[in-house]
């Protein structure tokens, strides 16, 4: 089989790769430029990889390592807990999903920790098994699996705290008073 | 297996049904299919995990993203002569180039402060804008990182002067196989300050320790010295008083 060539490969993941981008980047702008870098580095690079099969995963490992070269620094990633698992059943929560949009999901995702955000989106993606996501971020199969757990726990969280939220602000409309004893 | 490793381990089950094959999960599934509680959790979860999936897999990326990445891609592609096909007679044609030009070569070298010449090009097409930076960041020490993440040469430690200013971005470039590093800061003045780095291993005519040569070319100030196994050299369109004043500081403590 030929391998695909460039435009078959922006085609197959470039959307992909931006969403991943923006929820790492928070900004629409810093999103494309990361997922435009990949693809420079692709073109310039990806001759040196051998396997065709292993494209997709040179492109999301490569796009978390430019995000991580130019952000480690400026943001310390915070220690995590991550014993800290769910020892029970977790309350259920499944229809808080149902009621957001796509901006309101990523929003919610930005929030939590690169920790957790970085497997979190990836899985959400399903574009990677967590042996795979593993592999890109560079961490063990187990971690993943802790973090996706903690990561959806504080997801869950904050969509609650969303919707409370905007349920707080449904002002009632005040309505008119009406004379009881009619005009005089 | 209790419920509670049966939960830890289908977080980590796709909500596409993508892993339904993958053994792992294999347990926790039959336990999920035969303890209601455990079902009802895995249920709730699925659904959220498909709501979340699909709101994140319905965002846009921006319109113009595809042509820019094929308009850019085209200018980073290596040449074709990275196809397989045309390595064996590249190579036969290299052998004979190479024995008749040995004599230029040496010549050349050692007659020529090439890759002065070779990054003061490369740098006016970045300036111009003809070619684009492999890497930005007003950090260089995050340049730097990505200079010797990519096998670029880099010294291990920029002049202090340097390192206070802001940088925009890096490039590398190569002056017959040898790669040359070039970093850009915003100058103290107001212009632009270019760092180009190449190691000094096999240069026939190595700018000097501890002593910067000043020169002038096309409109630059140029300044060039050796840092340890780096050849350096500084250019800027800023005055060379200013161009001094930045190595009187930069240079110095080094040597």
């Amino acid at each position: 089989m030929a391998a695909p060539d460039f435009e078959q490969i922006v085609d197959a993941y470039y959307a992909a790769l931006y969403r991943f981008a923006l929820s790492l980047a928070h900004v629409e702008a810093a999103a494309a430029d990361l997922t435009q870098q990949t693809f420079y580095l692709w073109a310039s690079r990806g001759h040196q990889l051998r396997d065709a099969s292993k494209v997709k995963s040179w492109l999301f490992t490569t796009l978390y390592r430019e995000f991580l070269n130019f952000h480690r620094r400026e943001t310390r990633f915070p220690q995590a807990d991550l014993d800290a698992e769910t020892a029970e059943l977790p309350e259920q929560t499944g229809s808080i999903a149902d009621s957001i949009d796509g901006a309101t999901a990523v929003a919610a995702l930005q929030q939590i920790d690169p920790v957790y955000r970085a497997p979190l989106t990836l899985f959400y993606l399903e574009e990677f098994s967590y042996r795979e996501i593993a592999s890109v971020l560079g961490i063990p199969a187990g971690t993943v699996m802790s973090r996706l757990s903690r990561g959806k726990s504080l997801l869950r969280k904050l969509l609650v705290e969303e919707r409370m939220d905007a349920s707080r602000k449904i002002v009632p409309m005040r309505l008119p008073r009406t004379s009881e004893g009619g005009a005089s | 297996m209790t419920n509670k490793d049966a939960i830890f381990l289908l977080g980590a089950f796709r909500p596409n049904g993508a892993d339904a094959n993958d053994p792992e999960f294999a347990e926790a599934l039959a336990r999920a299919g035969s303890d209601a509680e455990l079902k009802a959790w895995f249920d709730d979860q699925r659904g959220f995990d498909s709501a979340i999936a699909a709101r994140l897999q319905s965002i846009p990326a921006p319109a113009e993203l595809r042509s820019r990445i094929l308009t850019g891609g085209r200018v980073s592609r290596p040449a074709p002569w990275f196809n397989p096909r045309w390595l064996w007679a590249i190579a036969a044609m290299v052998m004979v180039l190479a024995v008749l030009t040995v004599g230029y070569e040496k010549g050349y070298r050692e007659n020529s402060r090439g890759w002065q010449d070779q990054a003061l090009a490369s740098l006016t097409e970045l300036v111009s804008g003809e070619a684009n930076f492999d890497a930005k960041s007003p950090n260089v020490a995050d340049l730097q990182q990505w200079l010797r993440a990519n096998g670029s040469p880099t010294v291990g430690a920029l002049p202090a002067s340097l390192r206070r200013l802001a940088s925009l971005g890096c490039k590398t470039v190569a002056w017959h196989g040898r790669p040359i590093s070039i970093i850009c800061f915003h100058g103290p003045g107001g212009e632009m300050v270019h760092l180009a780095m190449t190691e000094r291993a096999g240069l026939e005519n190595p700018p000097p320790d501890g002593h910067p040569v000043f020169g002038t070319k096309d409109g630059w100030q140029m300044a060039c010295w050796s840092q340890g196994e780096m050849a350096m050299m500084l250019i800027t369109r800023a005055p060379a008083d200013q161009l001094r004043a930045l190595l009187a500081v930069a240079v110095a403590p080094n040597f």
